[in-house]
């Protein structure tokens, strides 16, 4: 009775598992293939015909496999993802999605489990810089072109990405530092807070680097006596609404509110700050420089010009298209631009009426609109590789204003 | 004299009927029965490349769950082995980017291990607190420490510890190699010297134990105690092969090692549980993300899988052990 039960239980798990994957598309199109790649020259041959008429041909680019692996859960992340697959899909593409959870261990599994799965290429959002370059090796050396998202990849790194479309993070401190300053009550001996994201992938380090540096250049300080004189706070959030509420009450605490704006390091986080500001009586007392571009934060911009809130448009969906774009060039042999960054707009309750607005939330908006070329064009956007500043300079003042 | 001796030999049952009775048998029947059909979805699934990093990839969680299977059987438990393996990992990384070169980092980030492990067991076995609360605790600590030895960001050490992946015989990485060592010389303790007897005495019945002559609470204290050293070994060897020391890098191994122990047939409750059982544990809770990833299912989907798997080999143990 107990053998059979144990045999039932492992076949009924088999069974299981055996359904699950002939009920997900990709792998039921994938093991369908003869069939369907008979059907395929008709769209690939209309492909063909229209890039004949429209621009370049992309059809080498058709039926790939690509193994996208996401640093963890984060909407970014995921909206990247989603406008990536919608796109792919026009090229028949099998996209398989994992998550490393923020493990850097993870992390290797995931591009080693990849590499045995034999993908045409990678598409990486790294949990740290270090380990990202370690799973670039990893790709190298199975002569798998790896596509770094998001984060910013170590071009002098033990390996090589094939290309990279990273957020303007340095520019976005930088932008946050300029709306900021004039309103600060004392603007040659301003007080800031930052609460900052995810320490160690180059992000948060860069959005730092750029916010002091402006600073320094204003104030006539190093970069360092800024850190020490005018930033009163500084913590991780995690990129996370409840993780920014916790370090935004510990703010309050150990600060009594004597601060003169905040920094902080997404949108996510930006509404756990706002629920802790609310709670202390002081909503649209401090103002706030963040960035993403929420579809939710525009309407409130347009409903209350009073907003003390510039919002930095960096749409992880534009940087999923670019990546796209970069993939399907690689394929197709064309020259592209190897590392770019997404496209940022400093956006206000000023200016949101008229600015370029990207769908950021609305996966689908997006990619109807990137179909109709109303997006962003890779073969424009400029090559940065050589505009990177030394982020790891700022690794030491991780948290260092929080104890 | 030889007919006393003779009466009272213990007549054990053919090879044959305890191979079909044994719990591992199953377990190891249902691995090859999941590579059989997964090879059929996937046919990447089955190679000699994927089979290393298979290996490769639960090595260190191999070694883990051996330690954990020996204080589970012993009556214990250690929460804190993940995050004392990514505090460790900051230790020995900051040591050997400092010093540039790995011997002193590993030498100090082993005795570091131990000894916090050795704290931990003085703890335990010392008092009437709870395995379960103290090694919370130690949890807790090592994550903080983890995060203040490098301030929150990781210690990159690349080219000075690779040997544990760049040693390779037939393919293997060393590190796996180390690990199939490991499980054969704890399977040979367990199964054939004293203190393998004393291990499954103690945690079965703890009082009988002490009345036939056992120190109890050394014998608990030098569990945990091996324990450490299986977790500085690991974090050695898992750091070799990633060459960062990151807060991060213990994440889940905790739970990894316990489920992989209890899925092979380890008691939480204390007295039972074998080290193949629990090696064909490891194999199971590191071949479902994989199997997932090569199939192209979402990742998600592991941690159903794994929770099914776990609850499943469990219920198993509680029918048979029920009957028994």
């Amino acid at each position: 009775m107990n053998k059979k039960f144990i045999v039932l239980v492992v076949a009924i798990l088999c069974a299981v598992m055996v359904f699950m994957s002939c009920t997900q598309t990709p792998a039921a199109e994938s093991s369908a293939a003869p069939a369907e790649s008979s059907e395929a020259p008709a769209s690939s041959e209309a492909v063909a015909s229209e890039s004949d008429d429209a621009g370049p041909d992309y059809s080498a680019a058709m039926d790939k496999s690509i193994g996208y692996v996401l640093a963890g859960p984060d909407i970014y992340y995921e909206q990247s993802f989603q406008v990536f697959e919608g796109l792919g899909k026009d090229l028949n593409w099998t996209i398989t999605k994992t998550s490393s959870d923020y493990d850097p261990k993870k992390e290797t599994n995931n591009v080693q489990d990849m590499i045995a799965k034999k993908v045409d290429a990678i598409v990486l959002c790294d949990v740290t810089t270090d380990n990202g370059a370690a799973c670039a090796k990893l790709a190298n050396d199975a002569n798998i072109p790896i596509f770094f998202i998001t984060t910013l990849p170590d071009l002098g790194g033990v390996g090589t990405p094939t290309a990279s479309c990273s957020g303007p993070w340095y520019q976005n401190g930088v932008n946050a530092a300029t709306w900021l300053l004039p309103q600060a009550a004392d603007p040659a001996n301003p007080k800031f807070v930052l609460i900052e994201g995810a320490y160690g992938q180059s992000t948060i380090e860069l959005q730092r680097l750029g916010f002091l540096t402006y600073l320094s250049e204003q104030l006539g300080k190093t970069v360092e006596q800024v850190f020490e004189d005018n930033i009163v706070y500084n913590q991780t959030g995690g990129w996370m609404t409840d993780g920014a509420m916790n370090v935004m009450q510990d703010c309050m605490a150990k600060t009594g509110g004597d601060f003169d704006g905040i920094f902080v390091g997404n949108e996510a986080m930006t509404n756990g700050v706002r629920k802790v500001l609310e709670t202390a009586g002081k909503d649209n007392v401090y103002p706030i420089a963040t960035e993403n571009g929420y579809e939710e934060t525009w309407e409130e911009m347009k409903a209350n010009p009073d907003l003390k809130m510039m919002v930095d448009q960096i749409a992880s969906t534009a940087e999923g298209d670019l990546v796209f774009q970069q993939v399907r060039a690689y394929f197709a042999g064309i020259d592209f631009p190897k590392f770019v960054k997404c496209p940022i707009t400093p956006v206000t309750p000023e200016n949101v009426a008229t600015a370029n607005l990207l769908p950021y939330k609305d996966a689908a908006a997006y990619i109807a609109l990137a179909k109709e070329g109303k997006t962003v064009d890779l073969m424009t956007t400029p090559d940065t590789s050589g505009d990177n500043p030394d982020w790891r300079s700022m690794l030491p003042l991780n948290g260092a204003k929080s104890s | 004299m030889n007919k006393v001796k003779n009466e009272i030999q213990i007549e054990r049952p053919p090879l044959g009927k305890r191979f079909i009775s044994s719990d591992n048998t199953y377990l190891l029947f249902g691995l090859i029965a999941f590579i059989f059909i997964v090879s059929l979805i996937a046919p990447n699934f089955a190679t000699p490349f994927n089979f290393s990093i298979l290996m490769e990839q639960f090595a260190v969680p191999g070694i883990m769950a051996i330690g954990m299977c020996m204080l589970m059987i012993s009556g214990g438990i250690d929460l804190a082995v993940g995050t004392q393996l990514s505090f460790i990992s900051c230790v020995m990384a900051l040591v050997v980017k400092d010093m540039d070169t790995a011997i002193p980092g590993i030498a100090i980030g082993v005795a570091v291990c131990i000894a916090g492990s050795f704290g931990m067991g003085l703890l335990i076995s010392r008092t009437k607190m709870e395995p379960f609360i103290v090694s919370l605790g130690f949890m807790a600590i090592y994550k903080g420490l983890a995060n203040i030895t490098t301030n929150g960001a990781e210690y990159p050490i690349p080219g000075k510890m690779g040997f544990a992946t760049d040693i390779r015989w037939a393919t293997l990485p060393l590190m796996v190699y180390i690990m199939i060592a490991v499980v054969i010389i704890f399977f040979l303790i367990l199964r054939f010297t004293r203190f393998g007897r004393w291990l499954y005495a103690v945690g079965d019945n703890p009082e009988a134990a002490f009345l036939s002559g056992i120190n109890v609470k050394n014998f608990k204290l030098s569990m945990y105690t091996i324990n450490g050293a299986l977790v500085a070994l690991a974090t050695v060897l898992m750091l070799s092969r990633n060459e960062v020391g990151n807060p991060n890098l213990g994440v889940d191994l905790e739970m990894r090692a316990i489920a992989s122990a209890v899925v092979g047939g380890t008691a939480l409750a204390g007295g039972k549980g074998n080290i193949i059982g629990t090696f064909l544990g490891t194999i199971w809770m590191g071949i479902i993300s994989n199997a997932l990833n090569i199939i192209g299912l979402s990742s998600f989907f592991q941690y159903v899988v794994t929770g099914c798997i776990i609850i499943g080999a469990v219920l198993m143990n509680q029918i048979r052990y029920k009957n028994e």
